[in-house]
C-alpha cells in the first residue's frame, strides 16, 4: 500500500456524508451537534493500515469518540449500529 | 484565483501572536479595509477588545486528542463545532479568520483542518500568520513554547512594532526568526500596516504553491555564510577585521565578470569546489591575492590587517566562512572604506542551538515509492510530535507529474501536481520542528532514491 500517497481527501464524499448520517441516526443526534469523521494510518504490527475514527462533539470538552478497524470505504451501517452497544 | 476559491471552499486564516503584539489591531484593519470580503470572525479573546464586526463567534479553547493509540492528532474541539455551525450558513460570508489567544498553541488548530475529511473539503486553511512584537518578543522566544511554536507554524510572520527597536535589532530578530522557520515569509510593520494580498488568499497551506518559499532557504547548505562583489581597481587594498568568535576565518577573493547578483551566483559553486579544497593560512600582514585558493586567515594577532592585490581593474567577488559583521570585517582602498556593490548571504547571521528550526532537503533525482512511504511513516510515528510543519514537492519514479504534500505533525495531504515535462526532476522538502536532527533526516531521505 502506497501510504504516503494515500490521502485523506481520497475518500469518497457520498460515503462520508452517509457515515455521518449514520451516525447521527444510530445516536440520535440533533442537527447541530458536530460529528467529525477521519481516517488515520498505522504502521506498527498488528494495526489496521487505516482506521476511521468518529468524534461526536456533543458536550464541550468531552467529545465521544469511537474507532472502527477499517478505512471509511468499507465501512457499513450495521458498524454504526453496533458503535451504540458498545 | 487561487485553489480555495476554485473548489468553492471557505479560505481560513489563523492569526496567532502574544497578547499585545498587534493581533486584534491587524485583525480590525482587515475588518475594515476595502477588500470587498465579507469575513466571519472565531474569536478566542471574545470581547476582549472589540472587534468591529457583525459575525464575530467566541470560542473556548477546547483541546482533545483524536487517536488510534500509534497516531495521536490533538485537535481543538470548540473549533470544530463552530466551524461545523458556521458551514450552515455559509452563504453569509467568504472568509473565516480564527484568532487565537496569545498562549494558543497553534498545532491543535491547524491539524483541526486536516482531521475531518468533510472539514478539508469545504475549508482551505490559508495560513498560519503570526504577528511578534519586535521589542518585546526577546522576553519569550528563549522560554516560551508557545512563541516559538507561534513563529515555527506561521506562513506569514509580521515584524510588528518595528518604530520600537534599531535596524540592527530587527536584522538580529530576522535573522533568529529565519533560522526557526526558514519558509515562512516575512514583513515588517508598524502598527502592523501590511497590503492586504500579503495576508489573505496567501496560500500557505496550498498544495499547488507548497514550494513557494524563500529560495535562500531551499539552497543546499554552503561552506561559506556571505560573498560580496566589490569594484576594485588595480593596486594594494586591505581588508581590516576584529577579533571575533574564531580564531580563523576562510576566504575566497575570485573575480567575477561583473557587479551584479547575477555573476556573483556564477561564481557560487566553483567557489564552493575552492572551499572543498585544502587551506593556505595567512598571518596578519600576509597578502591575499585573487584565484583559486582558499586561505584562512589567522586572526590571533593584535593588529588584524591584511593586503589584498589586485593586478587588474574589474569585480571581485569575496566568499567568507562567517558574516564578515561578525569580525567588523571592512576593506579599504587608498584609506577609504569600499563597499560590495552586491552581497548575499547564505545563512542566517547568527547560528543559534534553537531547539526549533528548519531543515530544508534539495536534490536532483527519482524516488523509490515503496522506501518513500516507509520511511516517511516511520518518520511520522516517531517524530510526528516534534515535527510542526513539512512541504514539498517530489518528483516519483515512474510518475510523470509532481507530487506535492503539505503536512502538520502526523498528518498530511499530497496529491500529484503539473507535469515535469521534460524539466529537470527533483525533490525539494522542508522540516520545520523541534529538535530536527539536519543529518538523519537528509540521510533517510536520500537513501529513499531509486
Amino acid at each position: 500500500m502506497l501510504k504516503f500517497f494515500n490521502s485523506q481527501k481520497q475518500s469518497d464524499p457520498q460515503q462520508l456524508i452517509q457515515v455521518k448520517s449514520w451516525v447521527s441516526q444510530a445516536f440520535d443526534l440533533s442537527e447541530d451537534i458536530s460529528v467529525m469523521i477521519t481516517q488515520l494510518q498505522c504502521t506498527e504490527e498488528g494495526c489496521p493500515p487505516i482506521e476511521t475514527v468518529i468524534a461526536i462533539m456533543e458536550t464541550p470538552g468531552k467529545p465521544r469518540q469511537y474507532k472502527i478497524h477499517k478505512p471509511l470505504a468499507e465501512v457499513k451501517q450495521t458498524d454504526i449500529v453496533s458503535l451504540t452497544t458498545d | 484565483m487561487n485553489t480555495a476559491m476554485l473548489n468553492n471552499q471557505v479560505p481560513v486564516t489563523v492569526l496567532t501572536g502574544f497578547l499585545g503584539s498587534g493581533k486584534t489591531t491587524l485583525l480590525n484593519r482587515i475588518l475594515t479595509e476595502n477588500h470587498g470580503k465579507r469575513i466571519a470572525v472565531i474569536e478566542n479573546e471574545f470581547g476582549e477588545i472589540g472587534v468591529d464586526n457583525d459575525l464575530v463567534i467566541g470560542a473556548e479553547e477546547e483541546i482533545f486528542e483524536m487517536n488510534n493509540g500509534c497516531i495521536c492528532c490533538t485537535v481543538r474541539g470548540d473549533l470544530i463545532r463552530i466551524l461545523g455551525n458556521l458551514m450552515k450558513r455559509r452563504d453569509k460570508f467568504d472568509y473565516i479568520m480564527v484568532e487565537t489567544t496569545g498562549l494558543a498553541d497553534p498545532g491543535p488548530v491547524a491539524q483541526t483542518f486536516f482531521m475531518d475529511t468533510e472539514m478539508q473539503e469545504k475549508l482551505q486553511l490559508d495560513s498560519v500568520t503570526t504577528v511578534v512584537d519586535a521589542k518585546h518578543i526577546w522576553q519569550h522566544i528563549d522560554d516560551s513554547d508557545e512563541a516559538r511554536e507561534q513563529i515555527a507554524f506561521a506562513d506569514v510572520i509580521l515584524l510588528n512594532k518595528i518604530d520600537l527597536v534599531t535596524e540592527e535589532e530587527l536584522n538580529q530578530l530576522e535573522a533568529r526568526i529565519r533560522s526557526m522557520n526558514g519558509a515562512a515569509k516575512i514583513y515588517r510593520t508598524k502598527n502592523t500596516v501590511v497590503e492586504m494580498d500579503k495576508i489573505l488568499n496567501v496560500g500557505g497551506f496550498d498544495l499547488d504553491r507548497a514550494m513557494e518559499v524563500d529560495p535562500q532557504f531551499m539552497e543546499p547548505e554552503y561552506p561559506f555564510e556571505w560573498a560580496g562583489v566589490y569594484n576594485l581597481s588595480a593596486g594594494t587594498h586591505e581588508l581590516v577585521l576584529q577579533e571575533g568568535p574564531d580564531p580563523t576565518m576562510k576566504v575566497a577573493l575570485v573575480p567575477v565578470n561583473e557587479s551584479t547578483d547575477e555573476a556573483l551566483k556564477t561564481a557560487v559553486e566553483p567557489v564552493v569546489m575552492v572551499f572543498s579544497d585544502d587551506e593556505h593560512e595567512l598571518s596578519a600582514g600576509g597578502t591575499l591575492q585573487p584565484g583559486g585558493q582558499l586561505i584562512a586567515l589567522n586572526l590571533t594577532a593584535d593588529e588584524l590587517r591584511f593586503d589584498v592585490q589586485i593586478g587588474r581593474s574589474g569585480a571581485y567577488a569575496l566568499f567568507t566562512e562567517h558574516h564578515p559583521d561578525e569580525f567588523q570585517a571592512q576593506l579599504f582602498g587608498s584609506g577609504a572604506l569600499v563597499k560590495p556593490v552586491v552581497e548575499r548571504e547564505f545563512k542566517p547571521d547568527h547560528e543559534h542551538d534553537d531547539e526549533v528550526t528548519s531543515v530544508g532537503i534539495t536534490t536532483p533525482g527519482d524516488l523509490d515509492p515503496d522506501r518513500l512511504n516507509d520511511w516517511i511513516s516511520d518518520l511520522l510515528r516517531t517524530k510526528g510530535i516534534d515535527i510542526f510543519r513539512m512541504k514539498g514537492i517530489l518528483s516519483i519514479k515512474g510518475q510523470p507529474n509532481r507530487f506535492v504534500f503539505q503536512g502538520v505533525h502526523m498528518l498530511f495531504d499530497g496529491r500529484p501536481a503539473r507535469p515535469w515535462d521534460g524539466e529537470p526532476r527533483y525533490n525539494s522538502l522542508i522540516f520545520i520542528g523541534r529538535n530536527l536532527d539536519r543529518t538523519e533526516l537528509t540521510e533517510g531521505f536520500e537513501a529513499c532514491l531509486a
